[in-house]
């Protein structure tokens, strides 16, 4: 797949603090990657810097082979981002989705262009004639995300699309993110807490821990804080009040992350040194390895992916939305920096 | 109390009868007060703009200073103004001391830090995000800066009616820089003065009317325009 954006030894700081360190991050055209990490492990800034809306302090933005800077002629057009705390123009609906037209000098058809962008986000043609102070929070974010969608961008950054929308809001942005892309092929980057949402609409998750790129291979992230269960164990008590075990943290807020490897699957608890959790089968999914397969489990609000070969996959006769047990050994949970 | 109501009846009938002297007065201060005005806003609202919108070393000193002026006396200013435009003063040459120029000129420094002040305020306080949203929806420095503008159009519409009710009913100025000439940079408010002191009330309460319906006509005129908008 062709690069249409790439970070090359960007270094991002707030005064003097670095916030984001990417040796080297290639975006595919027409790709959709989701940013994951805890929060202020960069996602934002990486949003950011990735649609111009800020300029990294070090390093390259390429955008189709070509380095570019915010204000840049003819990129700055085609990249846009969504902000996690949306604005509207204090101005009618209509005006807000037709700001982005209308600043690219597109002064035809703007009415069917607005309606159209109203279509994709689900809200009715009417919607043009309310003002802004009008709208409920749900409604102010898709009317946002039409502005965006409106001037129909080659990259579309998102921050947080759906932390404050109600559930049918949600549907209707990943509708109309997939529709982007299926119609003029925009590219997504899309950061989230929402980790089964953002694992069902990405092809590829970047994981972000303190500015930094995570091993691909980890991909379970566990937050703390921890508290203390014994001289060798600390704990994290997830919203279901199950304890996930850990050992000694280098600090109670730290964060650990566990291989989908080091986990097991099975529909029984096994008991000895190791610990278990229970939770759902959310997903199941081919894995880069034909030999295995990526199932996705929620326990909580926290979401595990495990790798599971094919045949035991076979045996275990695990099917979606069914409760199975996940086991791994506390010592396997690697902290990080 | 009775030669304050025959001032008054005396005053309409300056008004309805078109009394020249009056009138004279009257249009000079419409002028004098569009130009300073004029030039106050093209000025102060780009200046405001930046000191609301940009961060550089020395902020707080620029803002001080500028708040500081709001509070300059009309006397002071014209006293600056007569010394810088007089014959012996360095712009003495261009023959602006006992012209609306000169005056407009004071009056553009009296107007001038509230359109700077108010509107730096009014784009300190748009929200944070508004910048964020315009840029990452691809506009331009210069959209920005229009954008951003019609955003706080309230704060200043406030800076706006502010500045012009300052100018409007100012006399230090007008008295010490236009001298007051009959015909010709006699304004309403230094006319006022001039006439109570003569004992001519009615004259006085007649412009002191006119005074009074301009300020509301003008504030009437920017609550409707804020309404609409």
């Amino acid at each position: 797949m062709e690069d249409i954006l790439r970070l090359h030894k960007v270094r991002h700081q707030y005064n003097g603090r670095t916030v984001l360190d990417i040796p080297d991050l290639k975006i595919g055209r027409g790709s959709i990657v989701g940013l994951a990490g805890p929060n202020g492990s960069g996602k934002s800034t990486m949003l950011k810097i990735l649609s111009l809306v800020e300029k990294c302090s070090h390093g390259t933005l390429f955008f189709e082979n070509k380095a570019i800077t915010p204000f840049a002629k003819g990129a700055r057009h085609l990249l846009t981002f969504l902000p996690q705390e949306t604005y509207l123009l204090k101005r009618s609906v209509f005006d807000n989705i037709s700001y982005g037209l209308k600043i690219r000098g597109q002064k035809k058809e703007l009415s069917l262009c607005v309606a159209q962008a109203l279509e994709l986000v689900g809200l009715s043609s009417s919607f043009a004639e309310r003002q802004w102070s009008e709208l409920s929070g749900g409604e102010a974010q898709r009317v946002a995300l039409a502005a965006r969608l409106a001037i129909k961008p080659a990259c579309l950054m998102l921050d947080e699309p759906t932390v404050s929308v109600d559930m049918e809001s949600a549907r209707n942005i990943r509708r109309a993110i997939l529709l982007a892309r299926q119609e003029w092929g925009t590219t997504l980057v899309i950061s989230s807490h929402h980790q089964s949402w953002l694992n069902d609409i990405s092809d590829r998750i970047v994981y972000l821990y303190n500015g930094r790129l995570l091993d691909y291979s980890y991909k379970n992230v566990l937050l703390g804080p921890w508290e203390k269960f014994s001289d060798e164990l600390f704990v994290v008590k997830m919203t279901d009040g199950q304890l996930l075990y850990a050992s000694k943290p280098p600090k109670a807020g730290s964060s650990g992350v566990i291989a989908p490897k080091d986990i097991r699957i099975s529909s029984s608890p096994s008991f000895g040194n190791e610990k278990n959790i229970s939770g759902f089968v959310t997903g199941i999914f081919a894995d880069n390895n034909p030999d295995s397969l990526c199932i996705h489990v929620v326990c909580g609000d926290q979401q595990f992916i495990v790798n599971i070969a094919v045949h035991a996959f076979q045996i275990a006769e695990i099917r979606p939305n069914q409760k199975v047990s996940l086991t791994y050994n506390p010592k396997d949970i690697v902290w990080l920096a | 109390m009775e030669f304050i109501l025959e001032g008054l009846v005396k005053a309409c009938q300056l008004l309805v009868q078109g009394d020249r002297e009056t009138y004279s007065a009257i249009f000079a201060t419409v002028k004098v007060s569009s130009i300073s005005m004029t030039v106050s806003l093209l000025l102060g609202i780009p200046l405001g703009y930046l000191l609301g919108y940009l961060s550089f070393p020395g902020k707080k000193g620029v803002r001080t200073v500028v708040d500081t002026m709001l509070a300059l006396p009309t006397v002071f200013i014209g006293l600056v103004v007569y010394a810088f435009i007089s014959s012996r003063g360095p712009l003495g040459e261009a023959g602006l001391l006992f012209t609306l120029t000169g005056i407009a000129i004071g009056q553009c420094i009296l107007a001038l830090p509230i359109v700077i002040a108010l509107t730096a305020t009014s784009v300190e306080s748009l929200d944070r995000v508004l910048r964020l949203t315009l840029k990452s929806l691809g506009a331009s420095p210069l959209q920005i800066f229009m954008t951003s503008i019609w955003e706080a159009r309230m704060g200043l519409l406030i800076a706006a009616t502010t500045a012009t009710g300052r100018v409007l009913t100012e006399v230090g100025i007008s008295m010490m820089v236009g001298g007051n000439i009959k015909w010709h940079t006699r304004t309403i408010t230094t006319a006022i003065a001039m006439e109570t002191s003569k004992g001519q009330f009615a004259t006085g309460i007649a412009l002191g009317l006119v005074l009074l319906i301009m300020a509301f006509t003008i504030n009437l005129a920017l609550s409707t325009l804020r309404r609409r908008v």
